[in-house]
């Protein structure tokens, strides 16, 4: 079938889908090749950049840092649009999210306790911009969330107080539910009646005003739909802490967005990208896809380096090797954004961006972006 | 295996299992695969756990392993050992269940399977089953020497229940200027029935009478009508059976449809943006990924609505089996609420396999079908208002 070439990218975490997402608005055709499941899960859901300085201080306005972009070659308004993009295209996928109203970050709650500064945080999680009286309830059998430490670090912290309550689990519970169990419960009509009368019989009158924080177990599918209706009944909000990963925040924005980009006739091929090169990939199974490449690989799971026995770093997608100092603290820095190559490079460091000081959101929106800006530049050549 | 030992613990194999989400007592592809084989390796637990047979043998926990874990395979053979623990008439039961080609040889196929007989036979006495299909379809001969010729794999299912779907398949592989060889000759099984139940010996042993069977008609390609069946020649024999069919190009009839078919093939459907479901079984998101059926549905002037959901809890024999009801009927609500939560007007629904289509038609109360079966209608469509064109022009 004769049709305009498509753009083919590699991997489906975050910036796989970004980039698959903006393709698609701007009129292209996607194949999306992937193998295993994209690291969305393994995120909260909430997505941040510059969250601490250098002397590990909360950032309280990102932009401020705008210096960190130069590396990209972005400036503060095409950064600031960027967030925008995204933040629109999560909400067609479904999911709403909650920014600041100055560009300032928010703040939101760890597992231990801790308000730390977010950009962009999803509707359901609890994130304000000043710290505030909460009441926390948790259930038996959710390990992760200790209620005492919690309250103890929250209060420590923010010079507010936490009320807890932990409460028994529902019927059939068993000490082998994962948050995924929970999730699946709480999505069913019995686990939502259960939930809505359990925490009407935990709350008494007093913090009456202040939101009900809950671990993150709160459904897949009907997430806000519980929450809302949970604070028509309960006259309070209620909000959720990310657990550890998985999270189900990832877990919801990656299915939510997959079922979108599906709808709008992106395909997903399920195999492993063994070459590229200027035409097209090659695959495991034997077949090869043609069309322009985006590698989208690697920037959380690992899947785009393979390091060797002898302590040389491949690029698994291209077999090339990748030079590196060989010393292991460098590992992480590991960049190939390579402007002379024929495929694009997103998600991956580049631009002397630390992903665990500059956030992971922001070096895969920046990464994106900047393969967009040069896309966009060299078919403004081409036209000319 | 190689990659046996390899689990990080990291737990996305849990989070893209369907299972788990609707069943309280299944702990979970990484409790029952990975981990359950450590301490099965380390001789310190040679316990097994009976609710390691609820999981549907989908290998979507597989499939999102990022250590290439053969998680699905894990848990099968947890099943395998767990087997030898269960009650006699259950095994008995799983033994038959595991030759769906027996199956289709029988002279009834009950719509529902009474109280009595579910109960004697534990089977489910709510799922819907199979109704035969006696359409027939031609034996397999080729029939021309200079056209060019594919293979089609006539599964268990297609070849009792789905005989309209393979006479459809033909047809549109006959309009693309191509014939079909149908194979194999005798009704045979890939061993996917078998080895979801964990009966991992016994899988071998039905695959390998069909490798064997396949191997007396060589061809070049060979489409298959079912995901499930795709998966399993092309990927699980090599890999677990040491069985390979050379020379052979194994992919699915829907992908080889799109690979072939030119812009004048698309061109003769008309634009009625008709509207419909499209549901990519779990094993064919494993196997091939999503979206080549969208795609299809599309270029054929229709409107693909993709469903969204992960299994939809028929996994082959998985739902007639009494203790899967609740997991299936749940899964199955998923499927309803999917519709639902979408809202789109469209009354059928596409699906490769002929037990998902069972049982999709049961929860959602769409018309479902096969691909082949969809596009053959649209070809049928299309020429008669060719016909029509024809007669009108003359008469003018």
């Amino acid at each position: 079938m004769p049709m305009t070439e498509p753009w083919i990218i590699v991997g489906k975490g975050p910036a796989g889908l970004l980039a698959a997402s903006l393709l698609l608005e701007q009129g292209h055709r996607v194949v999306v090749v992937a193998k295993g499941q994209g690291s969305l899960p393994l995120w909260s859901g909430a997505l941040d950049f510059y969250s601490w300085d250098t002397k590990q201080h909360p950032v309280k306005a990102p932009y401020d840092h705008a210096d960190h972009l130069s590396g990209l070659s972005l400036n503060r308004e095409q950064w600031q649009a960027g967030w925008e993009d995204w933040r629109r295209i999560l909400q067609k996928v479904g999911v709403q999210t909650q920014v600041s109203p100055d560009h300032e970050n928010l703040l939101s709650p760890t597992l231990s306790g801790v308000l730390v500064p977010r950009y962009l945080v999803p509707e359901w999680q609890y994130a304000v911009t000043d710290p505030e009286p909460v009441t926390v309830v948790s259930w038996d059998g959710i390990l992760d969330l200790d209620l005492h430490l919690w309250a103890e670090r929250y209060q420590q912290h923010t010079k507010m107080a936490a009320k807890t309550i932990q409460r028994p689990g529902p019927q059939g519970w068993t000490a082998r539910w994962t948050p995924l169990h929970w999730a699946g419960y709480l999505d069913s009509e019995s686990g939502r009646r259960w939930l809505a009368d359990d925490l009407e019989a935990a709350l008494d009158d007093t913090f009456d005003q202040c939101p009900v924080l809950v671990p993150q177990i709160i459904g897949i599918r009907h997430t806000e739909e519980i929450l809302s209706d949970l604070r028509v009944r309960l006259g309070r909000p209620v909000k959720e802490i990310p657990l550890i990963a998985p999270c189900l925040g990832g877990v919801r924005i990656a299915e939510r967005w997959k079922e979108y980009l599906l709808g709008h006739g992106v395909r997903f091929v399920a195999d492993e990208v063994v070459g590229v090169d200027g035409f097209g990939v090659q695959l495991a199974t034997g077949g090869a896809l043609s069309g322009r490449v985006v590698l989208a690989t690697g920037g959380v799971l690992g899947g785009g380096f393979r390091l060797q026995w002898d302590r040389t770093v491949i690029n698994t997608a291209t077999g090339q090797s990748i030079a590196w100092s060989g010393k292991p603290e460098d590992l992480s820095c590991i960049g190939v954004s390579d402007a002379n190559s024929l495929w694009g490079v997103v998600g991956r460091s580049a631009g002397g961006w630390d992903g665990d000081r500059h956030g992971g959101a922001g070096h895969v929106l920046g990464t994106v972006l900047a393969w967009v800006n040069a896309m966009h530049e060299e078919v403004y050549c081409a036209a000319r | 295996m190689l990659h046996d030992d390899a689990c990080l613990k990291c737990s996305l194999c849990i989070t893209a299992c369907p299972v788990v989400r609707v069943d309280p007592l299944f702990a979970g592809p990484k409790a029952y695969g990975p981990e359950w084989w450590r301490a099965h390796e380390a001789r310190d637990a040679f316990d097994t756990d009976p609710h390691v047979d609820d999981c549907t043998f989908c290998q979507l926990c597989e499939a999102a392993c990022p250590a290439d874990v053969p998680v699905a395979h894990l848990i099968a053979q947890h099943k395998d050992h767990h087997r030898k623990k269960r009650p006699q008439l259950k095994r008995f039961r799983d033994f038959i269940l595991s030759h769906p080609h027996w199956i289709g040889r029988l002279p009834f196929s009950p719509r529902k399977v009474s109280a009595v007989v579910a109960k004697m036979a534990q089977m489910s006495s709510h799922a819907d089953f199979p109704v035969a299909d006696r359409t027939k379809f031609h034996s397999g001969r080729p029939y021309g020497e200079n056209i060019p010729t594919v293979g089609l794999f006539v599964d268990c299912f297609n070849r009792s229940y789905g005989g309209e779907v393979v006479a459809a398949a033909e047809r549109v592989i006959s309009r693309l200027g191509y014939q079909a060889v149908l194979m194999p000759s005798q009704p045979h099984c890939c061993g996917a029935a078998a080895y979801a139940s964990g009966l991992v010996d016994e899988a071998q042993r039905i695959a390998q009478d069909s490798a064997h069977a396949l191997r007396e008609t060589p061809v070049e390609t060979l489409l298959t009508l079912n995901a499930t069946c795709d998966g399993t020649l092309r990927d699980e024999w090599p890999k677990y059976f040491s069985l390979s069919l050379p020379g052979t190009r194994v992919l699915p009839w829907t992908d080889w449809v799109l690979e072939t078919a030119t812009a004048d093939f698309w061109s003769q459907f008309e634009e009625t943006n008709e509207a419909v479901w499209v549901h990519t079984t779990c094993r064919g998101k494993v196997a091939q990924g999503e979206g080549a059926m969208e795609e299809f549905v599309k270029l054929a002037n229709g409107q693909p609505l993709p469903l969204g959901i992960a299994c939809c809890g028929a996994a082959g024999s998985y739902a007639f089996k009494v203790e899967h009801e609740d997991a299936a009927i749940q899964l199955g609500i998923k499927a309803k609420e999917a519709v639902h939560r979408q809202g789109h007007q469209a009354e059928a629904m596409i699906v490769d396999s002929g037990t998902c289509a069972l049982h999709l038609a049961q929860y959602t109360g769409l018309f479902t079908m096969h691909p082949a079966l969809w596009l053959g209608r649209r070809l049928m469509q299309a020429q008669s208002l060719d016909k029509k064109a024809e007669v009108s022009n003359l008469c003018e």
